[in-house]
């Protein structure tokens, strides 16, 4: 049975009543005109932070077991090259070591960048694996290879895999509208090359796990975003020793930080399961610094020829964009979205390939593809900008439009009364002395889309009043649990602190999502109120009895309980708890469903603007101010969204300014794979950010809560680019923007 | 074939950190200090002290003092104290993760000094007072820099925050009146992959308040 509701939807200035339908079961939506009093606001502490400040906080790392061996993998240390493992009987024989296995069928095949992994050694310590390991001999029989994309285009160059070099063959095309008819349309056309780095994660926490078997069964404590795609991993690569899922747990209680790197069990958590299995004592192998950098992903680099035409007044006739990606030996990339769809144009071509090269391969990383695609129409736009002569922000904000669900004309406008742009914003290259100031800005836009069948949660109420929600799902320091107690909370009426959350183990056998692409809020969110609601309901229920009244006249508010239509009825939430007497309420609801509500939309939009220091002596940059406004829909747990909207903007600024993964061409290998001459920034590189965030209420999900972790990681890198143009008068095209491409692009403006 | 590559580069500079760790002892933590001419220098008076003195290789009876307790425990010399911490002790606040020196996640205090555990020989830290993030709170009261951290949600993963914690608290111990760039500076051999120094920021003020005078 469906029933009917009605909600106010929008954000300020533009709201809207609306009416839709969801089955009875489920709970309706909050909406702009409810009366919150633990979401979105401020003051809710993080749930495990006091794990954290202590040390207590067991991540996989620091999971030691009873008996445990430690492993260490060795990789090849060519670009390219066959390889086959002829001999390990001398690092068998090494003090301490149990075990020495091979990755791949027969220990051999071809590795396609340096740092293939081609064998394991556990051993009783630590030093005595690594020391084992490099006793495994191998026969490398080297193979021509190339780093260098443009070089890799050239038919003559050496073949990464069987098929070519440039993948597909022919570029793949979007078109919208007639590109050509828009170019004919322009008044002005500008056109540039725009490339973009590659990043490496360098996740704090190493990829790696801790394996153990008891009997049949095998528990794994995992560095992972997704544990159930680790236990079907280790399942399948189990399989002939007849594991089967049902016997495979996976743990992540805490994770230093994955940022689209860590799904999937990877080859050496199926090799440590093995090993432990065979030698019959748990398995710890955590990669170190140097593997985990050249093996475990990166941000792909890419290349976007773009040509943008316009009319006098700065609307846009038409975008074209021939893009390619680098993504290694394996993997792709797309850059397509923010051309497409951050500004407003009719008529857009993008044509993309692929170029593969003998690095390690890409894997996602935080808005994949989008922080470059963004950089490249940012950009494409400030150089247009400088040709008609007009203030970028108000070219910017001339591109784009907005609906009820999608606030970005307003939050673009909101960015530059907070930032002050109008005062801060002048012609560009305009200014005299040796250290230039620049301002830019840049739009964002993530779909954050929640899957409606991604997760189960249950409810369980407790006589003393406490309650625990659970789920599958996994905490990379997102704040998930938070986030799902403040839900729990709000539909409870209750203190956070009743809220109990467990998560990250299969073996609480509830369905929940990997944590990417910015879906675990709008995947999970519902399904905790679905569930809160359905037990608080079955508690109601056992009150309206003594109270003579119906389930549905009761609520709960502030931790009291009461009757709506008899005001004198009310009790405390501890007291109607111990109603329940020995025993619990359990209720568990699978999913949700999305109400069908028309324009509705996943999107997550919002507007940054960067202000720049540029030293036009030694050519440094210095990113000193960053103003954010964001929406997530409705914001949860607000103090934890500040958190991540920073941590993205600093990631940006990493994009920007510093993180570069610097290959030597004719080594073929990274020459900075550590963390020394791999710069991340530090704290004395941080800006002052001030983060903005708008509440844009959308019936997408009942809480109306979309992502947050990859939405305001997109334009930081664009907006920072762009201010550096305003400062210096011309354009720098390539990230990052390093001192000797500042200095050289000075020299080239005056010279 | 000569030796393989395990995590090959980091090996090899690993070698001759150590050595030269033993010349000096212990590292204070701060970013760039050490220059190729003392490292030089260093190298010949450890290859000196070496043969004089010789313990290990093999297993070697050590006796820790951390957070206030008498550790007896075997390890080989070459052991890092982040190792015997976090593979022999099971104390796993101080996190692994560059293992040279460059990202602070390792910080424990040897006598009140925040020094990186990934480039202290363990050996080398006898008869020192070892404080790690486990030893910070006095029973259940937490230190001030530490509830600064909750209270500002300084945290996102969490795998920095020992070491950050470690190195800010003792900024503070040593001048409880320090300025934000005294404290930029304390912290300014760590990093935050998740980028969560606004809000480390907002708890050195938030410490400085409960702290300073
Ligand atoms: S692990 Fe010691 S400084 Fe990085
Ligand atoms: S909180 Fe994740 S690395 Fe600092």
């Amino acid at each position: 049975m469906a029933k009917q509701h009605t909600t106010v939807v929008g954000y300020e200035g533009n709201t809207q009543s609306i009416e839709y339908a969801i089955p009875e079961n489920e709970t309706g939506l909050w909406g702009a005109n409810f009366d919150y009093s633990i979401v979105g606001k401020k003051n809710i502490p993080r749930l495990d932070a006091v794990e954290k400040v202590t040390g207590k906080a067991k991540y996989s790392y620091d999971i030691n077991r009873p008996n445990m061996l430690h492993a260490v993998v060795l990789t090849c240390p060519y670009a390219h090259a066959h390889f086959e493992v002829t001999d390990t009987s001398e690092a068998e024989k090494m003090p301490g070591v149990k075990s020495i296995e091979v990755f791949d069928e027969g220990g051999k095949g071809t590795a396609r960048f340096a740092g293939w992994l081609i064998a394991m050694a556990a051993a009783e310590t630590i030093q005595q694996a690594r020391d084992a390991a490099r006793k495994i001999k191998v026969n490398y029989k080297v193979l021509p290879f190339v780093i260098d994309p443009d070089e890799a285009m050239d038919d003559a160059s050496p073949r990464v895999n069987r098929g070519g070099n440039v993948n597909p063959p022919e570029a793949r095309a979007r078109d919208r509208g007639d590109v050509d008819q828009g170019f004919q349309e322009a008044e002005v056309i500008v056109e540039g090359v725009y490339t973009t780095q590659v990043q490496t994660h360098s996740c704090l926490e190493t990829h790696g796990c801790v394996a153990e078997w008891n009997g049949d069964e095998v528990t794994v404590w995992h560095s992972t975003q997704g544990i159930w795609s680790v236990a079907g991993g280790i399942a399948s690569g189990l399989k002939d020793l007849g594991l089967q899922q049902n016997n495979v747990r996976v743990i992540t209680q805490y994770m230093g930080g994955g940022f689209g790197s860590k799904f999937g069990p990877e080859p050496f958590g199926v090799l440590c399961a093995l090993v432990a299995k065979k030698v019959g004592r748990p398995v710890k192998m955590m990669l170190d610094r140097y593997t985990d950098t050249v093996y475990a992903g990166n941000k792909p680099g890419s290349k976007m020829y773009v040509k943008l035409g316009a009319k006098k007044d700065g609307k846009l006739t038409a975008i074209h964009v021939k893009a390619y990606n680098y993504p290694g030996h394996s993997g792709g990339s797309s850059v397509a979205i923010p051309f497409m769809e951050h500004y407003d144009c009719e008529n857009i071509r993008i044509e993309e390939q692929n170029v593969m090269t003998n690095a390690g391969a890409s894997r996602a990383f935080r808005a994949p593809g989008r922080p470059q695609g963004s950089f490249g129409i940012e950009m494409a736009l400030e150089e247009l900008a400088m040709k008609l002569e007009m203030d970028s922000y108000e070219l910017k904000a001339k591109n784009v439009s907005g609906t009820t669900y999608k606030a970005v004309p307003y939050e673009l406008k909101l960015g530059a009364e907070k930032f002050g742009w109008k005062e801060k914003s002048k012609k560009h290259g305009s200014e005299n002395g040796k250290i230039k100031h620049g301002v830019g800005c840049a739009v964002t836009f993530w779909h954050s889309t929640g899957q409606d069948k991604g997760a189960s949660v249950r409810c369980t109420l407790y006589p003393d009043g406490s309650v625990e929600v659970a789920n599958g799902c996994q905490d990379l320091g997102t704040g998930q649990r938070t986030m799902m107690a403040i839900v729990a909370a709000e539909e409870l009426g209750i203190d956070v602190g009743f809220i109990k959350v467990s998560i990250g183990d299969t073996q609480l056998g509830l369905n929940g999502p990997a944590s990417g692409g910015s879906t675990t809020t709008p995947t999970t969110s519902p399904v905790v109120r679905n569930a809160c609601y359905q037990a608080k309901l079955k508690l109601y229920e056992k009150i309206a009895t003594k109270w003579k009244t119906e389930a549905s006249d009761i609520d709960c508010k502030n931790g009291t309980v009461f009757s709506k239509s008899h005001s004198d009825k009310k009790m405390s939430w501890k007291d109607a708890a111990a109603m329940l007497r020995n025993s619990a309420i359990t209720a568990t609801a699978d999913g949700f469903t999305k109400p069908d509500v028309p324009g509705s939309n996943t999107g997550a939009y919002g507007a940054q603007f960067a202000e720049v220091e540029v030293d036009t002596e030694t050519g440094k940059v210095r990113c000193t101010r960053i103003v954010a406004v964001q929406d997530c829909g409705k914001t949860i747990a607000k103090k934890q969204a500040e958190s991540q909207i920073c941590g993205a903007v600093i990631q940006g600024v990493a994009c920007a300014l510093y993180e570069d993964r610097i290959m030597d061409n004719m080594a073929g290998r990274q020459i900075n794979p550590n963390m020394e001459e791999y710069k991340i920034p530090g704290i004395k590189e941080t800006p002052d950010i001030e983060t903005v965030i708008v509440d844009v209420y959308d019936p997408v999900v009942n809480t109306g809560g979309k992502g947050l972790g990859e939405p305001p990681a997109i334009p930081t890198g664009g907006a920072i680019g762009c201010a550096v143009a305003n400062a210096i008068g011309v354009p720098i095209r390539d990230l990052p923007i390093t001192p000797d491409k500042v200095l050289a692009a000075l020299q080239r403006k005056e010279g | 074939m000569s030796d393989q590559p395990v995590g090959q580069t980091q090996e090899r500079r690993a070698f001759s950190r150590r050595l030269f760790m033993k010349g000096v002892g212990t590292s204070m933590v701060s970013a760039g200090a050490l220059s190729t001419g003392i490292a030089a220098g260093a190298m010949q008076e450890a290859q000196a002290s070496q043969e004089e003195n010789v313990r290990g290789p093999g297993m070697v009876p050590m006796t820790l003092n951390i957070n206030g307790h008498n550790y007896q425990v075997e390890a080989e010399p070459r052991e890092t104290l982040l190792e015997v911490l976090r593979n022999r002790l099971d104390i796993t606040g101080p996190k692994l993760v560059c293992d040279a020196g460059s990202c602070g996640a390792c910080t424990v205090w040897l006598d009140g000094n925040p020094v990186y555990g990934c480039l202290t020989l363990a050996i080398k830290a006898q008869g020192k007072k070892i404080t790690t993030i486990e030893g910070l709170a006095q029973g259940d009261k937490l230190h001030p820099v530490q509830e600064a951290f909750i209270e500002a949600d300084a945290t996102q993963c969490g795998f920095c925050t020992p070491g950050f914690v470690m190195s800010m608290s003792a900024a503070y111990e040593k001048n409880p009146n320090a300025s934000l760039d005294e404290i930029k500076e304390s912290v300014s051999g760590h990093i935050c992959r998740c980028g969560t120094y606004t809000q480390m920021l907002e708890a050195a003020e938030l410490a400085r308040g409960k702290i300073g005078g």
